[in-house]
């Protein structure tokens, strides 16, 4: 693991009224964004300074993000963020640490309007968690055909992210069903056999 | 698909809508069914269906959103034909409802 000046991103908050200004700065472990639009923040610090930032993301403000490589961007949450905070009692600190994980409306429909975003990217958990938010009826053995298609069609987007390398899928319900029908008329896809696991239709309703 | 548990028995009286709706949205009629070329996966999931009507008080507007639980089901056969079925016709582009998801989903 990198040390932490490496990996964690500095979150910024600067607010100038006529009669005060606010400038907070806190450190980020955990970022997904799309361009401006974060979808992700996880951040930490004292309890004013999380409390503040709280109170800043229901209002929809615009924070300053710097990224471990040096890189700056302007990122909002937008409306309807969902906020979760927690607390985290280190050894030799007299008060616990707070951290707060905003989450963007978006992510937390994940999968709906075919827009799925993933932390990371691999086959097998990008499969299972397709065909849970999409509600498909799949195959586990199916993951390697249907997210080649995938990424042959050129579906996938990398997402800015610290602390995780998060992309975007974007595939509909209906496409995904597509596809898996493609796969099966042309046999590359082969139907799972052995014992079904329904037994409950058959013993109730035949 | 995730592991599901299987459970067997006959009830004592026939299911009516209401048992077959509760097994639907438990998960415990997705799966692997049928033989021959009746064979085929289903996957249920239930999907909030929010309708959003404005109505006019004077000069107040105001805004309703109502909202409503379906079960739809997805299946695909063993031939590759593939089937949603959905409690009301599909709508045409523009006139759908809004579809909520009915939980947080960060992965």
């Amino acid at each position: 693991m990198e040390n932490a000046h490496l990996r964690l991103g500095l979150f910024e908050y600067a607010c100038l009224t006529e009669k005060a200004s606010t400038r907070i700065r806190l450190r980020v472990d955990r970022y997904i964004g799309e361009d401006g639009q974060a979808h992700l923040l996880s951040v930490f610090g004292n309890d004013s300074d999380v409390g503040a930032i709280t109170a800043a993301v229901h209002e929809k403000a615009t924070f300053g993000l710097t990224f471990p490589d040096g890189t700056t961007k302007d990122i909002s949450l937008d409306e309807h963020a969902s906020c979760y905070k927690g607390a985290v009692t280190l050894p030799g600190r007299k008060h616990p640490m707070r951290q707060l994980l905003a989450v963007s409306q978006e992510l937390h429909s994940n999968g709906s309007a075919g827009r799925t975003i993933l932390l990371r990217y691999r086959r097998e958990e990008a499969w299972g968690t397709l065909a849970s938010f999409l509600g498909l009826p799949a195959d586990p053995a199916w993951a390697d055909h249907i997210l080649e298609t995938v990424e042959r069609k050129k579906r996938i987007e990398e997402f800015d992210g610290i602390g995780c390398r998060p992309v975007l899928i974007s595939a509909t319900t209906d496409e995904m069903l597509e596809w898996i029908g493609d796969g099966l008329r042309s046999q590359v896809l082969t139907f799972p056999g052995g014992e079904w696991t329904g037994q409950i239709a058959s013993t109730y309703f035949c | 698909m995730p592991h599901e548990d299987i459970a067997t028995g006959r009830p004592i009286t026939p299911l009516h809508g209401g048992h077959v709706g509760l097994l639907c949205t438990a998960g415990l009629l997705n799966g692997v069914f049928g033989e021959g070329d009746d064979r085929h996966i289903a996957r249920w999931r239930s999907v909030k269906h929010v309708t959003t009507f404005v109505e006019q008080d004077g000069d107040t507007e105001i805004i309703h959103h109502r909202e409503r639980w379906a079960n739809e089901l997805y299946l695909v056969n063993a031939d590759g034909s593939t089937l949603k079925l959905t409690e009301t016709p599909t709508k045409k582009e523009g006139e759908a409802d809004g579809e909520c998801t009915p939980s947080t989903r960060a992965v």
